[in-house]
């Protein structure tokens, strides 16, 4: 692996890395938008997104709510973390930009043995797979088909081809270059939100979503959910996780975290799917797991899971931690302490 | 049904006042589900919400029927925590595997709008074509001389032309490069349009 002096991905990963993890893009830029062009792509998305908030309009409240109940089908962990879901569809005027985090240098707190540089490059990897698992988890409303298709039969289609062309994009380096452009000049308009909070009083993570259309709320539920398990990869002092925020979590970074973290995500759920483990929300955890290894191992893992080269010691690792993970889920549920004995 | 439903059902079933002992029958379908359960023979996922219920039932009856045998207290048998719906705060019992570090408050997360941001590109991309499409038009040119208080004055009246060969910057440079005093230079939209304007300077 690279020096980590930045936290760009061509500095955290090797020049193998970086390659496969292109190839992989250009692989998703012709699945995902077929032979059009960046300029017909761009068009028909304009075309489409203002025709599905039409055919939405007057069923937000209920979408809301299938959206909310669809990510809670869809990821049980929701359930057993007692994870809280705020979910709404609003107009684009709605959306306000997330002010820019000042820009704390990571060196200011006492970072003592951890190396500031490392903790960033780590928490960048982790934003790309909160966004790459947003992505993926995004498609799946098909679970509610029959109930959209009573709303208007054309919406599963559409809503289908406006996630293909909204997230395709983001694999095309000219479409990334004028995303980034605009960023800078603080152009954007963002078209959904989320965040997570903790909620000291209650003692429960809430998710705050909005966005413009369904899809795009079914994205920024899931984006918030792992934004939660994306915390698991921070330390126990609150200063140096600030200044590890303050100087990662940029919208400038979201472009190629939306470009490459989708193939950290798959890596990581392959290891999940290609196990005999069912309990989904065992995926989640797991993850969270991932996360907590210190940044060498944690580097190390997710270069190794990318280029399908994980170590016999990493499988090990892999599959011992799901299934402790799973274990403890079964004492959870059925209340039985000596299940594993 | 979810599990935290059929858990918070399980609790209600445990609270009721189950007087009867449990039967032979019952000892034996008890210990073949704990058996199922604890065991790998049947997964999680294939635990039926009714064959749960059934086991809760039993185990209930079990603890009220070691309570009456058994007037001193007995250990407390294992029973799962009070349930909620996902979202209520404050009652439910801490997982084993608590997700989330409440250590951070990350940044928001945006997802920029398609049709704003669309658009914007779409109109950037148009007005860049349109620069480019400026900067390669040719034109052709119409022109006369006239003099102007002893002065030369050179007019000219470009139009869009193909086969021309100058560019509108080009056009726009002549006065740099020229011998005359002084330049007239226009563009009209056809050849038609030039040719009646230069025709009334003459």
């Amino acid at each position: 692996m690279a020096h980590l002096v930045e936290v760009e991905y061509d500095k955290i990963f090797s020049a193998k890395t970086m390659t496969s993890l292109k190839g992989k893009s250009g692989e998703s830029l012709r699945q995902m938008l077929g032979n059009k062009s960046l300029m017909q792509t761009m068009m028909r998305s304009q075309a489409l997104l203002g025709e599905i908030i039409e055919a939405e309009d007057g069923y937000r409240d209920e979408l809301e709510m299938v959206a909310a109940q669809m990510v809670i089908d869809a990821y049980p962990i929701i359930d057993y973390a007692n994870i809280k879901i705020d979910a709404k569809i609003v107009n684009m005027s709605d959306i306000k930009l997330p002010k820019p985090q000042p820009q704390n240098d990571p060196t200011l707190p006492d970072f003592g043995k951890d190396d500031p540089e490392k903790l960033k490059a780590k928490r960048r990897i982790i934003n790309g797979i909160t966004q790459g698992a947003s992505i993926r988890g995004a498609f799946g409303f098909m679970l509610f088909k029959e109930y959209l298709d009573e709303i208007n039969p054309e919406l599963v289609a559409k809503y289908n081809e406006i996630l293909k062309l909204a997230f395709g994009i983001y694999d095309d380096d000219n479409a990334i270059a004028m995303l980034l452009s605009m960023i800078a000049q603080n152009r954007n308009i963002p078209g959904g939100e989320s965040e997570m909070e903790y909620n000291e009083e209650d003692e429960q993570f809430v998710i705050k979503a909005k966005a413009i259309c369904f899809p795009m709320l079914v994205h920024e539920i899931v984006k918030g959910l792992y934004e939660i398990v994306g915390t698991e990869g921070f330390g126990a002092d609150k200063e140096k996780n600030q200044a590890i925020v303050g100087a990662v979590d940029k919208l400038s970074n979201e472009p190629n975290d939306l470009r490459f973290g989708k193939f950290f995500y798959d890596a990581i759920s392959k290891i999940y799917n290609d196990s005999d483990i069912e309990d989904a929300r065992v995926r989640e955890l797991f993850f969270a797991e991932v996360y907590k290894l210190d940044e060498n191992d944690f580097f190390s893992f997710v270069e190794n899971a990318v280029n399908d080269e994980l170590t016999p010691a990493q499988l090990s690792w892999a599959t011992g931690t799901m299934k402790d993970i799973e274990k403890d889920l079964k004492k959870d549920d059925t209340g039985l302490e000596d299940l594993d004995e | 049904m979810t599990k935290q439903q059929l858990l918070e059902m399980v609790r209600r079933v445990i609270k009721q006042e189950l007087n009867e002992a449990l039967t032979s029958e019952e000892k034996e379908e008890l210990e073949k589900l704990e058996y199922e359960f604890t065991s790998d023979v049947r997964h999680d996922s294939a635990i039926s919400p009714s064959l749960y219920k059934r086991y809760k039932e039993l185990k209930a009856k079990e603890a009220k029927t070691d309570e009456a045998a058994a007037p001193a207290p007995s250990k407390p048998t294992e029973k799962p925590g009070p349930a909620v719906a996902p979202g209520k705060p404050g009652e439910k019992q801490k997982p084993r595997r608590p997700l989330g570090n409440p250590s951070v408050k990350p940044a928001p997360k945006a997802t920029m709008s398609e049709a704003e941001m669309l658009a914007k590109i779409v109109k950037r991309f148009k007005s860049a074509k349109k620069i480019n499409e400026n900067a390669e038009q040719k034109y052709n040119y119409v022109k006369t001389n006239k003099y102007v208080d002893g002065k030369a004055v050179n007019v000219v009246g470009f139009y869009p032309d193909p086969k021309g060969t100058f560019t509108k910057e080009k056009a726009n440079n002549l006065s740099n490069v020229s011998k005359f005093d002084k330049w007239e230079i226009k563009f009209y939209k056809n050849k038609q349009e030039a040719e009646l304007a230069i025709k009334s300077k003459k």
